[in-house]
């Protein structure tokens, strides 16, 4: 389980974007958190997967205080997450690399050895076996975010944070890659958090809709959304009205 | 460049050279082939092998311990925004002052030997590649050090995996540009306090011997020296990395 208890969290330059805050994320959960750009959702991100410390409050996964990134939260982001100057297969193999790099400091190190074999079989389940030997920059986009998801999957994260991560993607390749995370969400067992500004997007792919508007927040304001784990859920009456629903509250959010 | 390219130029600075000395028609100007003559017996029988070797060394060694101290340095700079505002308007100001004035300086401190020779083509090396490390070091985009973090990655990792990789065109432009200048300097260096290196090698035959072949033989191996470390880092730089850009 994932919980922020009392979490604040102030920019350099002084705008608050978290007060007091509470959230209790359950595992296997999937997770969208949608608001306008500037609300803090991708701080959120940062937070829960501890690249950044909260100004005060406590993030808590599965009864550890987070102090520093842990190696099974995997973070995938909308652009520049790979590196340039390696192969799709380099960038798969990387998390490990940086494992065998680290040794068995118990710092950064996780408990189990993950073994290399890992990396062929992300590979051929994403789909990217005939483009391993390429750079980031000679695939496409949809490639490029099959690659990040690989790299996180190889490391048998039970979190997987993703920060619009399909934003930049042409809408046939966007439909593709969301029922890909939703299958990889299930298959893997991982608590899925996800962050757009895509209204659309959040019905999809969120059991939980977490709706932030202008900082600072101090309430989280959740939105059931069982329904999103139904097959072909995008098809339904449900799925509409519920995106106009959203639409709705987002409208009366601002208006405030 | 391709080979054909590189065999056409050499003949047609040949061609121009030999008209040019066919019109002058003086000792001042040899022919090509008189160079080559004193080349050939000069690096055999002579001792400008012993003075290849010494200039060579020279920019070796300099040019190895600048990419060894300034590029680290570039890198902290460019990911330290509070240590780069304080260090910034210092090199700026050292960046453009001509260090080559600083020869007999350099030469009054260290003394003879190589040492101060390679001290003074150390500086100038240092701050271009300082400056070019620095910048490209700055514009990695946080998306990419934020993302190899969150697999783990610490310090040491974060050098190995971005920092030194994302550094190295700048590393490969900063040599690129400074070879030119390395050599000039060189040269400069070698004219003072010294009995080997090409530097003195081609002055002592041009103004004290008066033997004008044998001083184009010595600007001849000069010029491929520096030929040979700009192909060097050519060749480098399409062995090691063949993307384009770095966002």
């Amino acid at each position: 389980m994932i919980q922020l208890e009392k979490l604040s969290f102030q920019y350099p330059q002084g705008t608050v974007v978290f007060k007091d805050f509470n959230l209790k994320i359950d595992l296997h959960s999937s997770w969208a958190v949608l608001g306008p750009s500037g609300c803090g959702k991708t701080t959120l991100l940062y937070l829960i997967s501890g690249l950044q410390r909260p100004s005060s409050g406590k993030v808590i996964i599965n009864g550890t205080v987070l102090t520093h990134p842990r190696p099974q939260t995997g973070l995938i982001l909308q652009d520049y997450g790979l590196l340039p100057w390696s192969t799709v297969r380099q960038n798969v193999e990387l998390g490990l690399q940086i494992r065998r790099f680290y040794g068995p400091d118990g710092k950064h190190a996780p408990d189990k050895n993950i073994p290399m074999e890992n990396v062929d079989h992300w590979l051929s389940r994403l789909g990217l076996d005939s483009i391993q030997d390429n750079i980031p920059q000679n695939i496409s986009g949809g490639q490029r975010q099959r690659t990040a998801i690989a790299r996180t999957l190889v490391l048998e994260p039970d979190i997987l944070l993703m920060d619009e991560p399909f934003a930049s993607l042409d809408a046939p390749t966007r439909n593709g890659l969301q029922k890909l995370t939703k299958e990889l969400w299930n298959e893997q067992a991982l608590t899925l958090i996800l962050v757009t500004h895509s209204i659309e997007e959040a019905v999809l792919m969120g059991q939980y809709i977490l709706l932030l508007s202008n900082p600072p927040t101090f309430e989280p304001l959740i939105i059931n959304n069982f329904e999103s784990t139904i097959v072909d859920y995008q098809d339904t009456d449900e799925y509409q009205n519920r995106v106009r629903q959203l639409r709705d509250m987002m409208e009366e959010y601002e208006k405030k | 460049m391709k080979k054909s390219d590189l065999i056409y130029a050499i003949l047609v600075l040949l061609l121009t050279w030999q008209l040019a000395a066919f019109i002058i028609n003086r000792p001042i100007l040899p022919y090509p082939s008189e160079v080559i003559r004193a080349l050939i017996d000069e690096t055999f029988n002579g001792e400008l092998t012993g003075h290849f070797l010494a200039s060579f060394y020279r920019v070796i060694v300099s040019t190895l311990v600048a990419i060894l101290t300034a590029a680290p340095i570039g890198i902290i700079l460019g990911q330290s925004r509070r240590l780069n505002r304080r260090l910034t308007p210092i090199v700026y100001i050292l960046y453009p002052v001509p260090k080559v004035v600083f020869v007999p300086i350099v030469l009054l401190f260290f003394g003879i030997g190589n040492f101060p020779k390679i001290v003074i083509i150390y500086i100038i090396l240092f701050f271009q590649i300082l400056v070019l490390v620095r910048d490209q070091a700055a514009n990695i985009h946080p998306e990419l050090i934020q993302s190899v973090r969150s697999l783990g990655a610490g310090r040491r990792a974060l050098f190995k995996f971005v920092y030194y990789p994302a550094s190295l065109p700048a590393i490969l432009t900063a040599l690129r540009q400074s070879v030119g200048t390395a050599v000039a300097v060189l040269y400069i260096a070698e004219l003072f306090a010294t009995t080997k290196g090409l530097g003195y090698y081609i002055y002592l035959n041009g103004s004290t011997l008066f033997d004008f072949p044998a001083m184009y033989a010595g600007i001849v191996v000069l010029s491929i020296m520096g030929l040979g470390l700009y192909f060097s880092v050519d060749w480098f730089e399409k062995r090691y990395y063949s993307w384009k850009f770095i966002r």
